[in-house]
């Protein structure tokens, strides 16, 4: 890694999906970067990385290989609403996406604009915003729009819309924003992001699945217990 | 050399589970290229590449065809994932392939003794515009050699299209 000034966070992002671990950024700002790193082992270059920010590393271990599994920079995530904080019936996170989907499949086929998508993305309007995450692609900027969507939108619809294009991504960086959704508060949004690694998914990622298996909402158990079932 | 292309595990005993339906891959058809390989202790692996017409019927009906081999059976569905179950030609057509393909992998004349089916998936996305299908086995055989087990495996996927 060599850096002048460079901007923090996609540098941690870029290692993030190079390396193959899981990059959970809060919300402190990530001042720019100036280093050069050249054959570190990853243990050293961590701290050059981060800089002065508070930082949790958790490391996994299989046979005789140490790896990096999550990196948490900057303290805690911005704590996001439930569908119960966000007033809705129980079940409508799933429902409504339904729905959407039911009327993209079953509707004429019009696309909606860039800068509509950006004023959808920007509206105070959930279901404005649900349709506007099931226009992004699958890749891209879009990738990012989407993972940014599912971390900490305020409305678990929206969270949840997000993971249909995230299961779409030939990209690990998809997968890996899914993973990052199994923290979600919401248990309809956890059960919507099982789904769609249950898809997207392999066997390894079952270990990040089985604490699932003791989850408090039962719905997120069974959904754990059918994504490890598929996948194994 | 193998004289045809190998597809497909069969089901010894067809002792899936189904998980409760709920929901399911919706019917239809896809297209669905990947690949499969078949590797045996102390054989050579041998892979080749899938290019699988799917059919689902609303019944849970399937058919898939590969390189002029036809498997059908039946399926039963969970979310979005459908488990497949090989109805008893299709086994017997999937023994008949992979012995085809051990007797490659080993130089040697092989016959498949059983098939134990791990996995038989299609999955299908959200949108009900993409598919995967997701095969795992374990074959066993003997030949003049003596005994053996291999591992199989295949990964497809491609487009979708939803019956209307």
């Amino acid at each position: 890694v060599a850096a002048f000034a460079a901007p923090r966070e996609p540098l941690l992002q870029q290692l993030a999906r190079d390396v193959g671990f899981r990059l959970e950024l809060g919300d402190v700002p990530l001042a720019p970067l100036t280093l050069q790193i050249q054959s570190e082992p990853l243990e050293l270059a961590l701290p050059l990385l981060v800089g002065d920010l508070e930082y949790q590393a958790e490391w996994s271990t299989e046979g005789a290989a140490h790896r990096l599994a999550v990196l948490r920079v900057g303290g805690e995530r911005k704590p996001v609403p439930n569908a119960q904080d966000a007033g809705l019936a129980p079940g409508e996170v799933h429902a409504s996406l339904e729905r959407e989907l039911e009327a993209q499949r079953h509707g004429p086929a019009e696309s909606l604009t860039r800068s509509q998508v950006e004023s959808d993305l920007a509206s105070s309007d959930p279901e404005q915003r649900v349709r506007a995450a099931l226009s992004l692609e699958s890749e891209g900027s879009d990738l990012e729009r989407l993972r940014s969507l599912l971390e900490s939108d305020p409305d678990p619809r929206v969270r949840a819309a997000a993971t249909v294009g995230l299961e779409d991504a030939e990209d690990f960086a998809g997968l890996d924003a899914l993973l990052g959704g199994l923290d979600d508060p919401d248990p309809e949004v956890v059960v919507e992001v099982l789904d769609s690694i249950e898809y997207a998914g392999d066997e390894s990622v079952i270990p990040r699945l089985r604490p699932l298996l003791a989850h408090a909402d039962p719905r997120v158990r069974e959904a754990a217990a059918n994504a490890i079932a598929t996948l194994e | 050399m193998r004289t045809r292309p190998f597809l497909f595990p069969a089901i010894a005993g067809a002792t899936l589970v189904a998980i409760a339906a709920s929901a399911q891959v919706p019917a239809g058809t896809g297209q669905l290229s990947g690949s499969q390989s078949l590797k045996i202790k102390h054989c050579d692996k041998v892979s080749d590449s899938v290019n699988a017409a799917v059919v689902l019927g609303a019944n849970g009906n399937f058919s898939i065809t590969n390189a002029g081999d036809v498997l059908t059976g039946t399926s039963t569905g969970a979310g979005n994932v459908n488990t497949l179950m090989l109805d008893a030609g299709s086994q017997a057509l999937v023994t008949d392939l992979l012995e085809d393909a051990a007797t490659q992998a080993c130089g040697t004349e092989v016959d498949i003794t059983s098939v134990s089916f791990s996995q038989g998936q299609l999955k299908v996305n959200k949108r009900a515009t993409s598919a995967k299908l997701q095969v795992k086995a374990t074959a066993t055989g003997t030949s003049s050699e003596g005994s053996g087990t291999g591992k199989y495996k295949l990964k497809a996927k491609g487009p979708w299209n939803t019956a209307t």
